[in-house]
């Protein structure tokens, strides 16, 4: 199946991902909503994306004490029903991605569920960091990346998105009926 | 005589799993479930919400009975006396027999009761292991309670009873602080404050001695002072349920639970076993025993529900029989506020001289993580979440050390000059390294 893949040599730490998550799932800017979140070691370096992995035999599926976290045998995709969730977090504990995530309108624990096939953090993500593909083509991304980077610890980043890239990824937003100005974004993404 | 191709005893999360497995590899085989309780699968972990009345009894039920009939899975409401493994039969209470292809043991755990103690016969004494003893405690009432232990249920207890409003809610603990398997002085410290703020009062390094009262509890007695209350929770400790197992000749571990190998396989041909019933190895400190924890019984069952169906059909299907390496071990609560997570070894297992231990305290969440020549092996936190799963993947890694493991950790350099936030940091930087090369 097709996963929201992460090349940490791509990405600027912008914070566009994680901000159109949390305008598209809960309607304001809000990196703690957010289903995808940008992992960093304290300085400017992005080491992983935590997001939901839709892991082959889901941790969270065993682990949550409710039974309301399933995996279609067919698709593989992992759904959750919010109803009935006691937050016991059984489910953050045992995520290995780490992709758990307490929405406070809900009162649930949640994650990404792919925006339904067409990943929104995907199509903002101007530097290519962020994919979905499956496995085989991420996998064939992976090694020709890292035959490139082996053993490399990248230090440096590159600088932050133009005027004009900040204009492109509103009018995406805007393509899916999310009114944002740049201004907006901007002050969302930080 | 009543036969049946694949046969459950047990209807909790180990033996549901196993049933809904088994009907899912083989939907052609027979699958009975026999539970003592007439319930469908539900929560145990999710009751002290159902006292709190955070939640209602639908709300606990994992898988209605709905569930059951639609994925054709017969469940029945009856005791199991004994196990003819010879004639492949199980004996009933009420004299009925149930002859089985596969036999699988999901008997659960039972809470320990101090039955010599003077007093713990009267009412008002309670256990939180079933629905049915949690209805019993809420229609019992009272205002002032004693709950005796700090694990899960004596933490998680305490919480719900203040929660229910009770005016006075004891927790006694007879070791010296809470959880000391789980937790470290200092860590129980801190849980033990934050106890207080909720209105729990915390009593440590006293062993209650009897139960006060004459026709129903009145008090708990213990070393130091009489606690008046109206009732008592014990939340002392579990045990394997492995009566029938053992009677039928069932090889059981140190731990008085049930050997398996990792198919869920006990001993005796035809015979699986899965969940609070069963011996497995903690894939945090790589010791064996007997762990009753929620996920791992749902994954152990779920193994020997495949397992059985496979066996009963003779021949493999395409779902590979699935293995069961360990439990994770998570001492985990998260309710109303208050947020603990432990796992992996404490201080007083870490092996002498080796060991280092760093900590962190800063607005109101509470960090300690446990170094055994700079690898982490244990991780205690109060109010955050953070991590998580960096640590139970390190500690993991640290403690079984298995030869296929590719990316085994390196110790952290220079870890006593190190804060705890920057020892985090490297191990995050490890992680991404570990994937890249």
């Amino acid at each position: 199946m097709k996963r929201v893949t992460f090349d940490p040599y791509r990405c600027d730490l912008c914070g566009v991902c994680s901000a159109a998550c949390s305008l598209v799932k809960t309607g304001k800017f809000d990196a703690s909503q957010s289903r995808i979140r940008i992992e960093t070691a304290g300085s400017r370096v992005p080491l992983r994306a935590a997001v939901c992995r839709h892991c082959e035999e889901p941790a969270c599926v065993t682990a949550c004490m409710r039974g309301i976290i399933d995996q279609d045998p067919q698709t593989g995709l992992v759904t959750r029903r919010h109803d009935g969730c006691f937050r016991c977090a059984a489910c953050a504990v045992s995520c290995p991605a780490g992709a758990c995530v307490l929405d406070e309108a809900l009162n649930a624990f949640t994650a990404c569920d792919l925006c339904g096939g067409d990943p929104l953090c995907v199509k903002v993500c101007l530097t290519g960091a962020l994919r979905f593909e499956d496995d085989a083509e991420n996998s064939a991304h992976l090694r020709a990346l890292y035959a490139e980077k082996m053993f490399e610890e990248r230090e440096e980043l590159p600088g932050e998105l133009t005027d004009a890239q900040w204009e492109e990824i509103c009018s995406i937003l805007n393509a899916e009926g999310l009114s944002v100005a740049p201004d907006e974004l901007r002050r969302g993404c930080r | 005589m009543r036969k049946t191709d694949i046969l459950i005893l047990g209807n909790g999360a180990a033996g549901s799993s196993a049933a809904f497995a088994a009907k899912q590899t083989a939907p052609e085989l027979n699958v009975l479930v026999l539970s003592k309780e007439d319930e469908p699968v539900y929560s145990a972990p999710a009751l002290p919400d159902l006292l709190s009345g955070e939640l209602t009894r639908a709300q606990v039920t994992v898988s209605p009975w709905d569930d059951y009939r639609n994925a054709g899975i017969e469940a029945l409401c009856a005791s199991a006396v004994r196990i003819d493994a010879g004639t492949r039969t199980v004996i009933l209470e009420n004299g009925g027999e149930v002859s089985y292809g596969e036999l699988i043991l999901a008997t659960g755990s039972q809470p320990i009761r101090l039955r010599k103690m003077q007093g713990t016969g009267l009412p008002g004494n309670f256990v939180m292991k079933t629905i049915a003893d949690v209805e019993d405690m809420a229609a019992y009432g009272g205002s002032r309670a004693v709950v005796v232990g700090s694990g899960a249920i004596g933490i998680e207890g305490s919480m719900a009873l203040k929660a229910r409003g009770f005016e006075q809610v004891v927790m006694v603990e007879a070791l010296e602080w809470l959880s000391p398997k789980s937790l470290d002085r200092a860590t129980s410290d801190e849980l033990k404050a934050k106890l207080e703020s909720f209105g729990v009062k915390v009593l440590t390094g006293e062993a209650v001695q009897g139960v006060l009262g004459e026709t129903k509890v009145e008090g708990v007695r213990t070393e130091k002072r009489d606690i008046p209350c109206d009732l008592i929770l014990w939340g002392i400790g579990m045990r394997p349920d492995t009566e029938l197992a053992k009677a039928a000749g069932i090889e059981c571990g140190a731990s008085g639970a049930i050997l398996t190998d990792d198919h869920m396989r006990t001993n005796l041909p035809h015979v699986y076993a899965c969940g609070d019933c069963t011996e497995s190895v903690d894939v945090f400190s790589g010791q064996r025993g007997a762990y009753l924890f929620w996920e791992p019984a749902r994954r152990g069952g779920a193994a020997a529900g495949v397992n059985a169906a496979e066996e009963g059909q003779d021949v493999r299907q395409e779902n590979r029989p699935r293995v069961f390496l360990g439990t994770t071990p998570f001492f985990l609560t998260n309710k109303g506020g208050l947020s603990i997570l432990a796992m992996g070894r404490t201080e007083a297992q870490l092996a002498e001289g080796r060991g280092t231990v760093l900590e962190e305290k800063k607005d109101g969440v509470y960090r300690r993580l446990l170094f055994e020549d700079g690898k982490l092996a244990g991780a205690q936190m109060l109010g955050t979440l953070e991590d998580a799963d960096l640590f139970a993947a390190q500690i993991r890694k640290n403690a079984m050390q298995r030869e296929d493991t590719w990316d085994l950790t390196e110790p952290v350099p220079n870890l006593e000059q190190l804060s705890l936030q920057e020892a985090v940091f490297f191990l995050r930087k490890q992680r991404r390294n570990a994937f890249s090369k």
